[in-house]
Parts: C-alpha cells; sequence; structure tokens
C-alpha cells in the first residue's frame, strides 16, 4: 500500500513548464529519493504535493485526492513539508517552533513528551530551546525545520534538500536521525537530495528527474549501481 | 512637589488610553505586518454602538459588551473583504487602503450618527479618594486596571496558548505557518478581530471623557501611535511604556509650559518621539531580529 502517490502530474510556474508528466509512489513505512540536477523540478514536485503550485494529474494521500486542497489542509492531513534553507519561524523560539509544529494534533501531554524526543534526538536543539530560531546557526535550523516536521507526526515527510550548506558530520548526523524516525515511527519520507549517496544508503526507492520528466526510477539498491546515476550524482 | 506628582499621575491616566490603542496597533502590525490608520476610527465606532445600546435603554455594561463584540466582528469583516486582497502588495499600497479604511469609518459614523456632539455615560463612579497628598478618581484607577487586565490577557494568548502560538509564526513565516497546518487567513482574521476589540475598549474609555463625535479620536490616534513606536511597533511592552511617556510629558507641558497653549501642547510628547527614534530607530523595546548565515 502506498502512502503518497504522484500520478502523471504536469506542473509549471505561469506558462513556463517544469514538470511533465510525473509519476512517483512513496510506500508505508519507506523512503524514496528523488535526484536530480539543479532545476529539473524536485521542489516543484515537492510543492506540489503540499499545495503550493497548481498541477494537472492526481496526487493521492492514502488514497484520497489532493487536488484543490490549501496547503494548510494538506499539513492538517497529514504530510510534513520541511522546506530549503530557513523554513523556520525565526522570531519565535526553538520551543514554540517545535510546538507550532504539532499545530494539527490535540494530544497535549504526547506533544510534550514528542518535544523532549526531538531534544534526544537533536541535544543542540535543547541548549537553545529558549533562544530565537533566527539565531541558530545554518545546521541547528535545518535540524529545527526537520524536527517541527516530525511534530506535525505526519503520514509522510517531505524533505528539500535536508544536507543543504551542513558540515558532513552533521549531515551524518541528521540522516542517523531520519534513519532512527523512520524505523521507530513507521512515518514515510520523501527526500529530494543533490548529495545522494547518504540518501540513497537510507533509501528504499528512488527516482530521477531529468528537466522536469522522471527518466529512472526502481529501488535505491538498483539506482545507485545505474552507471550514469553514478556518474552524474554520485560522483565516481 | 505635590503637583508635580498629580500631573504624573493624570499623565498616567491619559498614557494608559494611548497604549490600549497602541496596543491594538502592535498586535495588527505584529500579526499581519500593517499600520492600521484606520484603528482610530475604528474605535469611534465602538464607542458610537456602545452610544446607541445605551439610548435604545440596555444596560451600560451590556452596551459596553455589545460594542465590543460588534466592534470585532467588524475587524474580522474589515480584514477579509478588503485588507486581505491588498496584503501581500507593496507598503504604499496597504498604507492607501487603511486610510481608505480610515475614511470610511469616519464618513458613516458621520452620516448615522451626525457631527453634533454625544455624551457617552462613564462606567466609572464619580468618585476619587486620596493616598497622602495625592488624589486618585475612580475613572483613573478604572482605566489603569483595565488597561493591566488587556495587557495581561493578551501577553498570556499570545505566549501560552495554541492559538497565540500559531498567530505569532503566521506573522513570523506564512507559508511555513501554513505547511504545518495553520489556517493563515483565518488567523489573520483574528488578529484583525482582536485588534479591533482592544480599539474598542480605548474608545470606549476615551469616549466618557471627551464628548463623542466622529473626529473624537484624531488626535488620539496620532498618540497612540507615538506610543507604539516607541517600542518599535513590534513589542506591547513597548507600547504600554510609550503610552506612558507621552502622557506624562503631555501633563508635564501642559501644566508647566503653559505658554505652548492647548494646540502645541502635543510639542513635547513628539519631540520625545523623535528623540527616541533618532537614538533608537527600532524603538526602546524594538526587536530587530539577527539572522545568521
Amino acid at each position: 500500500m502506498n502512502v503518497l502517490e504522484i500520478k502523471g502530474v504536469s506542473a509549471g510556474y505561469g506558462r513556463i513548464p517544469v514538470l511533465h508528466d510525473v509519476s512517483l509512489a512513496v510506500g508505508e513505512k519507506s523512503i524514496a529519493v528523488l535526484l536530480g540536477a539543479n532545476g529539473a523540478g524536485k521542489t516543484t514536485t515537492l510543492r506540489a504535493v503540499s499545495g503550493m503550485v497548481k498541477y494537472t494529474g492526481q496526487i493521492l494521500l492514502d488514497g484520497k485526492d489532493l487536488k484543490g486542497l490549501g496547503p494548510d489542509r494538506i499539513a492538517r492531513l497529514g504530510i510534513a513539508h520541511g522546506v530549503q534553507g530557513r523554513g523556520t519561524f525565526s522570531d519565535l523560539t526553538v520551543e514554540d517552533n517545535l510546538a507550532v509544529g504539532a499545530f494539527r494534533r490535540r494530544d497535549k501531554a504526547e506533544i510534550a513528551a514528542d518535544i523532549e524526543q526531538m531534544y534526544a534526538l537533536f541535544p543542540r536543539l535543547r541548549e537553545r530551546r529558549k533562544q530565537k530560531a533566527g539565531s541558530l546557526s545554518g545546521g541547528e535550523q535545518q535540524m529545527l525545520a526537520v524536527g517541527r516536521a516530525l511534530m506535525l507526526k505526519p503520514r509522510v515527510m517531505l524533505l528539500d534538500e535536508p544536507s543543504l550548506g551542513l558540515a558532513p558530520v552533521i549531515i551524518d548526523d541528521l540522516y542517523e536521525a531520519l534513519q532512527r524516525v523512520n524505523r521507530s515511527q513507521g512515518i514515510a519520507m520523501l527526500i529530494v537530495e543533490q548529495n545522494a549517496n547518504l540518501a540513497l544508503e537510507i533509501a528504499n526507492d528512488a527516482y530521477v528527474l531529468e528537466t522536469g520528466s522522471m527518466v529512472l526510477s526502481g529501488t535505491a539498491r538498483d539506482v545507485s549501481e545505474n552507471d550514469g546515476v553514478r556518474a552524474a550524482y554520485l560522483g565516481n | 512637589m505635590q503637583y508635580f506628582f498629580q500631573q504624573i499621575v493624570n499623565g498616567i491616566g491619559d498614557g494608559a488610553i494611548y497604549a490600549s490603542l497602541g496596543l491594538a496597533l502592535v498586535l495588527i502590525y505584529r500579526t499581519t505586518n500593517i499600520a492600521n490608520f484606520a484603528q482610530g476610527e475604528m474605535a469611534t465606532f465602538s464607542a458610537y454602538i456602545a452610544w446607541q445600546m445605551v439610548d435604545w435603554g440596555v444596560p451600560l455594561w451590556w452596551s459596553f459588551l455589545i460594542a465590543i463584540v460588534v466592534s470585532m466582528i467588524v475587524g474580522v469583516l474589515a480584514y477579509l473583504l478588503l485588507v486581505r486582497s491588498v496584503q501581500h502588495r507593496d507598503e504604499l499600497t496597504i498604507v492607501i487602503v487603511t486610510l481608505g479604511l480610515f475614511l470610511a469609518f469616519n464618513s458613516f459614523n458621520g452620516a448615522i450618527w451626525g457631527f453634533l456632539q454625544l455624551s457617552l455615560p462613564s462606567p466609572f463612579p464619580e468618585k476619587s479618594f486620596a493616598i497622602g497628598a495625592l488624589r486618585f478618581n475612580a475613572e483613573l484607577v478604572g482605566t489603569i486596571v483595565i488597561l493591566i487586565a488587556i495587557s495581561t490577557g493578551m501577553f498570556l494568548l499570545l505566549q501560552h496558548t495554541r492559538l497565540g502560538t500559531a498567530l505569532r509564526a503566521s506573522a513570523s513565516n506564512a507559508t511555513s505557518a501554513m505547511l504545518v497546518g495553520v489556517p493563515f487567513t483565518a488567523m489573520m482574521a483574528i488578529g484583525w478581530g482582536l485588534a479591533a476589540g482592544l480599539g474598542a475598549v480605548s474608545g470606549l474609555l476615551v469616549g466618557p471623557k471627551l464628548t463623542l463625535d466622529p473626529n473624537m479620536m484624531g488626535a488620539i490616534i496620532i498618540y497612540a501611535f507615538a506610543a507604539a513606536v516607541v517600542g518599535g511597533l513590534t513589542s506591547y511592552r513597548g507600547a504600554v511604556v510609550g503610552g506612558a511617556i507621552v502622557g506624562i510629558s503631555q501633563a508635564l507641558s501642559m501644566a508647566y509650559l503653559p505658554w505652548l497653549g492647548s494646540d502645541l501642547q502635543i510639542l513635547l510628547p513628539l519631540m520625545l518621539i523623535v528623540a527616541v527614534l533618532i537614538i533608537k530607530p527600532e524603538g526602546l523595546f524594538g526587536s530587530t531580529v539577527v539572522v545568521r548565515v
């Protein structure tokens, strides 16, 4: 059973087309990675899913058609979208950022427990819990963005280049955390990455976009052994 | 010396009124990034609603309550029907729209209730008492108590409730707020409704003090902006302190600089504000968010 299904989606900005007939699926409790060069349409794909871009075709969450729903409705249905770069609330504290991530939930006691869990996952955030998010470093903000997305207890989490601009050690930590969350809570993930190595290591399935079209899809293992992918995205 | 302290006490009373309208300005600015020039005229409208209720024989406190609720609904509608469509345009467009709202409310109040002066009864008894040599009347004490109550209520709402966090999140980053499921339009409408409620309170405090006419809040909105600017338009504490600064300096200038006359007594408070803006352009309590790369 697939949590998220994208079927024949085309989208663009104004009259400029970006995506052509793109299809992909994220299975229950699995991780899918979406690879592609700059401008291939990876971010647009995520934006279509979270309702920020108009599209033709079909996007289904647990079989339910999302077409025509606004981003806030889609988020409340269980799609968490960690946008690229800084999507944090810069003038709210770290703790308030995490709390507002749980906006769709009503289980007060569990929300408090989950905030603690985020601090366990990202100890740096605990040290800075009372600081405004705008004063965090890039790496800390990225952790906060992931933590906030997890607070939504999503059915599926969309992450746009979570490793962008981070030191290699921090990237390792981040991916380890993502894998742990995926295994322990069964949250499905669709991760967009340019640095493909780590993403492919933790992913079940992989897709490759080129200038708006899906050119390759399969299990993460198959895709990582593809010669073209190795040359273009894995640096060997 | 006693005369000096009495002036300060009186100044605080006026300052509390400027602060309550200033708080409304800050609330709208913080939730929707808009400086609402119509806030004063909306407050005048609230005072007229209360007057109308009293005129129809509704008990005073009920009249005030109804006026506040009606004002909040009108605030929500003003956002949904008018402000929403221009919210993401440039600042000048938004300024013109709120100035248009100013004229609309001003003319509406005049058209319905006329330009003759009406009198709105005071909710406070005509009593005063003395502490040492200082005299406090019930109105002054009541005004300060109400200001403390609404600022505390607003602080608790914004800092310690789920709705408050969502309101602050929407103001901070609209896209991210929607992506965690916060209904952005509803938050903005609630922000305008709450601000209109706060503005109504200040209108209801001013109404009995002055006489009720369509231009009642004309000077007060300027003092309220001055008060809010002391806090950089973003700080609730700043608006309260700013209100006190404006109120006290105004009272002192009336008492000690009588040659300025009633038309020029606005000079001292405004000079103080200009001084604040020159020395600390972000206001005494305003926050400039430092963003790290």
